[in-house]
This record gives C-alpha cells, structure tokens and sequence, in this order.
C-alpha cells in the first residue's frame, strides 16, 4: 500500500542487469550472492520498497520471474558485486509462525515499519528479537521506517527507533518508497555491512553514497 | 515467451533435448568410468537401508563430487557453463529417476504427515473460501486458480526432483501473474508475498496434492544443493510453509468464526469418506499412496529380470506399445496409465466368480446407447475429477505406472481390483435390466433419467473413462497453459508427464548399448522405464516427440543384440507356459543372478511369487477360454508373447470397455 507511485515503469536497466546478475552466479569473493529476508506488517510497504530498490529489473511485461515477491538485484560495491537475493514475506499475523523458513541462512534482514503507524513498529520489535533469537549468527538486520514522505502524519519519532536500534546492534534509516527516498542508501549500507562485503569502507551510519 | 533465457527458473537446462544430450555423453566409449561410478552409485544406494537424512547427503555428495567430475572430464573439454550445468541436471534426473522408488517417502512419519495433509485439505477445500484467508474479493476469481491447482497436481507424475520442483514453480508463477493482471486492472500494488502466500495455500488446500509432504520433502533432499537456490528456492520455500501452515492449521489461522469452523471441519470430515475412501478408508490410501509410487526396487529387479529384455524393445515400438505386449504387471495399457493398468493387474483370483474378461465386456458390448450415453457424460466429470486431481487421490494406481509397482501392491491392487469389477458388474447390470425395463414401458430416454443408479454407473464408467484422462492428464494442462504459464517450459515436465521416465528409458537402452559392466543388470532392472516410454506413446500418444523416437531405437539395438539368450529363456517360458512353475521359476531365477548380481538374491523368492502369479492367472485363462491376442509365437517380439497374453487375456474385457471410454471421453475432449 502506499507504492503505487513507484510501480516500476521502466525497463531500461534490465539488460544490464541481468547480465550482472548472471555473473554473479559463479560464487566468488568479488562477486557475492546474498540472501535477504524482507519481514514487516503487511502494510508497511515492504515489497515497494524492494520494487523501489530494483525498478527497471521487475517489468510486469517480463515474464521470466516467476513472481514479485522474490526479486533480485545487483549491487556494484568498490570492485566486487553483491547481488541480493531478496525474500519477501507476508506480514499477515497469522503467517508469523512461517517465517523461521523463509530468514533461515538469511545474511541479512529488512525489517520495516511504517511511521505513521505505531503497532507496526510493535512488530517490527518483534520480528528483531525473533531475528536475534533464531536468525543467522552474523545477520544484518536494517531497521527501516518507511513511508518518510507521509511526514504531517508521522507517529513515531526517529529518536525512539534509533535509540532502539542501536541498542539492538542494527541501523536504521528512514526511506520513502514512493519517492525513493534513501532506497539505494538503504542497501547500500546492508552491503557495506556485510561480512566481509566492503573493504574496508563504509561507517555504521554513513549510507555509502552511490 | 521467454523460452531461452537463463534467468529462468524454468529454463530449459534438462529439457528433453538436454537430458538426451547428457545421455549422449554417457554413451560415449570414455565415459565408462562415469557410467560405472553412476551404477555403482546407485546400486549401493538401493542397498543401503533407507536413512532419509543420510540418504540426502549421500547422494548430495554424489552429485557434487560427479559434477566436478564433469569439469574435469575430456568429454566436458571445453563445455560452457551451460552445458556443464545440464550435464549436472541430467546426472541428477537420471540418478534420481533411478533411485526413486528407494528415496521417495521412506519414513512412516513422511507418510503420517502425508495424510494428515491430505485429511485436512479434502475436509478444507469443502468449505473454504478466499475471505477465510483475507484473500481480496478482487482477487477471488476462483477459476483462475483451477489452472494453478493443475500445475500441483503434477507433481506425483514426475520422478525427478526438479520436474516436481517445476510443477511447484509453474503453481507460482500461475497465481503471479494472475495477482499481477488483477493489480494491473485495478490499478494497485504489484503483489508481494502479503498477496501471494494467502492465494498459494488457498490453491494447495484446493488441489491437495498426493503425498505432498514426502514431495515437498523429496525435493528439499535430492534436488542438488547447488540448485534450490534464488528464486526456486524462495517458491519452495513457499510451498513448503504452505502445507505448514495447513499442518498445523486451527480456527485462528483462518477468518473465520472458531465455532464455524468446528462444525464446518467436523461436518467436512465425516463427508470424506464417501469421497475419498469409496472402499478404502482415507489413511489406507493415503498411506500407501507413496509407497506405491515408490515402490522398492528390489521387487522391480527381479519383475524385469524374465522381462527385462522386453523392456526397452518396448520403447522400441510406440506405435504398438499399447498392442498388449507391455511387460509385468500389464502395462499393456497401463501404458496408458490408467485403468487397464489398474485394472488387469491383479490377477483375478479363482475364488472369484464374475470372470472379469466378461463381466467387463458383456455389459457394454449388449446394452447400446444408454449405456454408451451414460458414460460419455460421467466421462466429462471424470475429466473434471482428473484434473482437479480427485482421482489420483481415489484411486491411488491410477497414475502408477508399472515400474512403480511393487509385490507388496498385488495384494491391495487386487483387492481394489476384485472391488471394482463387483461393483461396476453390479451396476453395470443394474442399469441394464432397469433399462431393459424402461425400454420396454418409455423408450430410450430410459437412460436420461437420474436416480442413484444412474450416477453410480456413471463413475463406474468413469473408471474407466479415467484411463483417458490418466493418460493424458497432463495434455489438457499443457495445452491450458501454453499461452499463459508455462511459456517457459517448452517440452519440459509442464508439457507431459511422462518425458522424464522416458528419458531415463532411454538411458537405459543406451547404457546398456556401451556394455558396460553394470549396464546390463541395470537395463534390465529398470523395466520401468521403458515401460513408461510405452505408456507415453499409447497413452499420451499426441505428447510423442522425436527423443522418443531416438529412445526407440537405441532399445531396439540393444535388445536385438544383447537378447539370444534371453529370447530362448524367454520361449522356454512361453511353452512352459502357467503350469510349469517349477521351470519358471527357475528361469527367473537364473535370469536374476545371470544379469545382476546385486539384485539376484531378492529376485528369487520374487521370481517364484511372480510364478504363482503366473501360473494362477494362466490356469484362468485356460478356463475361460479367453486366451485372446497374445498367443503370438516367439518370435523376435514373441519374447515377451506369454506377458503379452497374460495381460491381454486377462485384461481383455477390460480393456475393450476401456477403451470405448476412451473414445467417449474423446469425444467429450472434443466436444469441449
């Protein structure tokens, strides 16, 4: 809800991505794959934010994928790529208890909430202990407040969320994914974080710019 | 659309052509040592007690290792990436094609869970609706989904791990590109997983598929590491968290009113076994459903060993395959994959008083039109009850195919058998005299009218109507998609059901070719493939396709080259035809340990059971008089002359009956 402005349109990045893509199949250092599990409320905008995030790559005139809920995307860092692997999942209560298989082996996590409405970030809190309890040791988990363009509705102060990130040992940013807002930073950071993904560059809060 | 990119999940990489070519390679004179360590592979694995964990990472390792193998191999100097992948796709189709009975559903826990699953969807999908799930009206356009019900209700045809993975794929991408159309005419969201999920478990409740928990759970252990990876991976993962959350499923997981929901469940439940069971309680079926489709191979060994040889002439004739000459347990028509298969096999037993070659015709050789009438409109609901997977379901052989037999089944396929033809002759001349009667007071229109008799006769027909729609179950769903899903999926599991066993069919006659140490035993080990190359071409004969043709002919070098010996054995049989058990037996016997050491030892007390069998069966035949079709000499088809008879003496009523089904539903499919 709330994306419909960046239904992706446009088509141009495709080849280039994909031909990026493929490269990245063969596992090296430089040339990464990573999963990242997408966990929030329905609601809160999660697949616009990966739609945001991955545009011209989902075309709803291509075919090839098999759907929108899982979408990928690579990502130049320095030398090497990233290529993100991303698994939306349904936020719906009565789902929760799937979630364990879909963050399972999952390097990182996109936990979002939507500002304007406080019990999404109950969840959001949620699903972090979750992470921590039952995720991969080293996950990356990115908490993310969505909807920053809705800011005259805004519910929930950014102190209170950085305060409970950093104290959760995560990052937080906000984004917008309609007007993609801080989407690159958003991943960008999740890759810099990374084990092993940058060298050496990118500080705890500094998004790398592009 | 899409057919060649390789960011497909689906794409082509062990497309038929593709499987061919790795079968290719295999033949090739230096790649004995692959083959032999394949067949070694694989013969330790039969041999090894099932250990599902254990099994999973053993052949995990085998194909990983194999691989690698690959790469370094000369007949891999130079290969793409591509190619090397294909290679590994091929490897891991054959090897599990081959393994399968011995790695499918092991463990009784599997087969618990398979019916807990089962149960609860058949009582689910009575009363469930999209607004129990939250699924938006504007994407309750329930049809629809009858097409990604489809798609899953594939998934029991296939062997190889990915050919079932692909029918989960095909589900997925059915539901998505309809969520997507919808959210396009409606101007919303691109669907994410918040849509997606609901519409998938809604589909799985609906189609329940066989056995889908030890499918789910076949693929989580033999589809290679390697390859459940990205986007197949996130839809199986799907899949699998669908028939979780069914599994463990209460009234709030659902929108539903908890009270409503007991007594919806409660009133669903006792309604299933009218449905479902028909004979057979739910959990029997259910339970053996795998099983069954499993089947150990031992038994499978020792059943070729006489036939072997038959098997991949077999391949070698599709045109004629369905002519009765089909190997074992009758896949004379089993080929088709139906009801001929279901059937004969079973050997009718002496206690019985309806002959079944009678019982079966005489009813619809006397009766004319009504009868006729009747069953070509049961068959559009048969048709119908086929694709929603309603009939794999009740009738747990109906899509088995020969190879996937085994002894242990005899005795539940004869019983269900013995049920059927009572039944059906009941009916059958039920219907008869009554309409005799109506005849007699209005005429014709006697059929017309309803009551249950009617209906009864329906589905009586409709079994056999189901043969048809057995055989080409997967024709319609081709077709259906072919402008919508399964673009991608040219020639691939979507298209039909039988392609990859053929393949491994082929496999068999060409390993065989190479005269590898093992191939041998293996060929003959492995009636099942061809058989099911047979059934593809009787059955499914608008699937044939040109590999096919290729299959053929490799199987006929083989066997004429290879057979000599055979061939007499194979005589000897014939002429000592049903009362010389002793020398039957014995001849299966040394078939065994002649062709393959490994599987000599089951093969005996096998050999003497089939014997029985035989002989039982022959000594009816003789009775009946019914020795039709199959007296063939022994010439060079002739080998297989005494199977051909004893399927087609036994089976000939039946098969007749079935086969005027088949034009029935023809008819129908044509109609529509």
């Amino acid at each position: 809800m709330g994306c419909s402005t960046s239904k992706p349109v446009t088509q141009q990045q495709q080849g280039g991505l994909q031909s990026l893509g493929r490269e990245a199949e063969s596992l090296d250092l430089k040339n990464r794959r990573v999963k990242l599990v997408l966990l929030g409320d329905s609601g809160v905008g999660k697949s616009c934010i990966v739609l945001r995030f991955v545009k011209g790559q989902f075309d709803p005139n291509n075919k090839v994928t098999v759907g929108a809920s899982f979408l990928s995307q690579t990502l130049k860092l320095g030398e090497s790529t990233i290529k993100f692997e991303i698994w939306d999942t349904a936020g719906q209560e009565r789902y929760a208890s799937l979630a364990p298989l879909y963050y399972r082996g999952a390097s990182a996590a996109i936990v979002a909430y939507d500002i304007t409405a406080p019990e999404s970030f109950q969840k959001a809190q949620y699903w972090v202990k979750e992470l921590q309890k039952h995720g991969s040791p080293n996950i990356v988990i990115a908490l993310v407040g969505n909807k920053a363009d809705l800011a005259d509705k805004r519910a929930l102060q950014r102190e209170e969320a950085e305060t409970y990130a950093e104290s959760n040992g995560m990052f937080y940013i906000e984004t917008s994914a309609k007007t993609a807002d801080n989407i690159q930073e958003l991943f960008q950071s999740i890759a810099s974080k990374l084990p092993g993904g940058s060298s050496g560059s990118a500080g705890k809060q500094t998004p790398q710019p592009r | 659309m899409a057919s060649g990119d390789k960011q497909d999940p689906f794409s082509a990489a062990t497309a038929q052509l593709t499987f061919h070519n790795f079968l290719e390679k295999m033949r090739h004179p230096s790649a004995v040592d692959l083959v032999r360590a394949i067949k070694g592979f694989i013969v330790s694995f039969q041999a090894s007690a099932p250990d599902p964990d254990k099994d999973s990472a053993a052949v995990q390792q085998f194909l990983a290792q194999t691989e690698a193998t690959f790469r370094a191999h000369p007949l891999w100097a130079g290969a793409t990436e591509e190619e090397l992948e294909s290679a590994g796709e091929g490897l891991e189709k054959y090897l599990l094609t081959k393994v399968f009975a011995r790695a499918f559903g092991p463990i009784p826990a599997d087969a618990a869970t398979d019916r807990l699953l089962a149960e609860r969807m058949a009582a689910l999908q009575q009363f469930l609706r999209p607004e129990h799930l939250d699924i938006p009206a504007s994407f309750g356009n329930e049809p629809s989904w009858l097409l990604a019900q489809k798609e899953l209700g594939k998934l029991g045809a296939y062997k190889a791990p990915r050919d079932k993975l692909v029918c989960i794929l095909n589900c997925c991408r059915v539901i998505n590109n309809l969520l997507l159309n919808m959210a396009m005419a409606a101007q919303g969201d691109p669907p994410g997983a918040d849509d997606f999920l609901p519409v998938l478990i809604y589909v799985v409740i609906k189609a329940n598929p066989p056995a889908l928990h030890s499918n789910l759970q076949f693929i989580q252990r033999y589809r290679a590491a390697s390859r459940l990876v990205a986007e197949s991976a996130y839809f199986f993962t799907n899949a699998v968290s669908a028939a979780a959350f069914i599994e463990h499923l209460n009234p709030s997981s659902l929108s539903i009113d908890p009270a409503e929901f007991e007594s919806k469940m409660q009133q669903a439940l006792a309604q299933i076994p009218p449905n479902i069971s028909d004979g057979t309680p739910p959990q029997a079926r259910k339970a053996s459903t795998p099983p069954g489709k499993a089947g150990d191979l031992p038994p499978r060994h020792n059943r070729s060993h006489s036939e072997g040889d038959t098997s991949p002439r077999i391949a070698t004739q599709p045109g004629m395959s369905n002519s009765g000459s089909s190997p074992m347990l009758v896949t004379a028509d089993a080929a088709a994959g139906g009801l001929a298969a279901r059937a004969p096999a079973p050997p009718p037993s002496p206690g019985l008083t309806v002959s079944p070659a009678d019982s079966a015709s005489a009813p619809l050789t006397q009766p004319g039109d009504s009868l006729a009438q009747l069953e070509a409109r049961g068959a559009a609901a048969v048709v119908s009850a086929a694709e929603s997977g309603q009939l794999a379901r009740d009738y747990r052989f109906l899509y088995t195919s020969v190879g996937d037999l085994r002894v242990g089944d005899v005795d539940a396929l004869l019983t269900e058998y013995k049920e059927l033809v009572l039944k059906y002759e009941a009916l059958a001349r039920g219907l008869q005299e009554r309409n005799a009667g109506l005849a007699r007071q209005l005429g014709v229109t006697a059929a017309e009218s309803g009551g249950p008799g009617q209906s009864e006769s329906e589905s009586g027909a409709g079994k056999g109507d189901s043969l048809k729609t057995a055989a080409t179950g997967n024709g319609p769903a081709g077709g259906f998609n072919e402008g919508k899903a399964l673009e991608a999926v040219d020639g691939m599991p979507g298209g039909n059901g039988t392609g990859a066993d053929e393949s491994s069919g082929d496999k068999e006659a060409t390993l065989a070719q190479e005269g590898t140490g093992l191939a041998r035993g293996e060929v003959q080990g492995e009636a099942s493939a061809p058989q099911e190359a047979g059934s593809h071409a009787g059955g499914a004969g608008q699937a044939g396709s040109q590999p096919e043709a290729g299959v053929a002919k490799s199987g006929e070098e083989k066997s004429e080259s290879e057979t000599a010996e055979q061939h007499n054995h194979r005589s000897e049989v014939h002429r000592g035809q049903g009362h010389d058990m002793d020398r039957e037996e014995k001849s299966e016997a040394q078939g065994s340990r002649a062709d393959s050491e490994p599987f000599a030892e089951a093969g005996d007390g096998e050999a003497s059971r089939r014997a029985e069998i035989e002989s039982d069966r022959q000594a009816r035949r003789k009775a009946e008089g019914q020795e039709s079709g199959g007296g063939q000499p022994s010439d060079d088809m002739g080998e297989h002359a005494p199977e051909a008879a004893r399927s087609t003496g036994v089976s000939a009523g039946l098969v007749t009956s079935s086969d005027e089904s088949l034009a029935a539903v023809k008819g129908v499919d044509e109609q529509s």
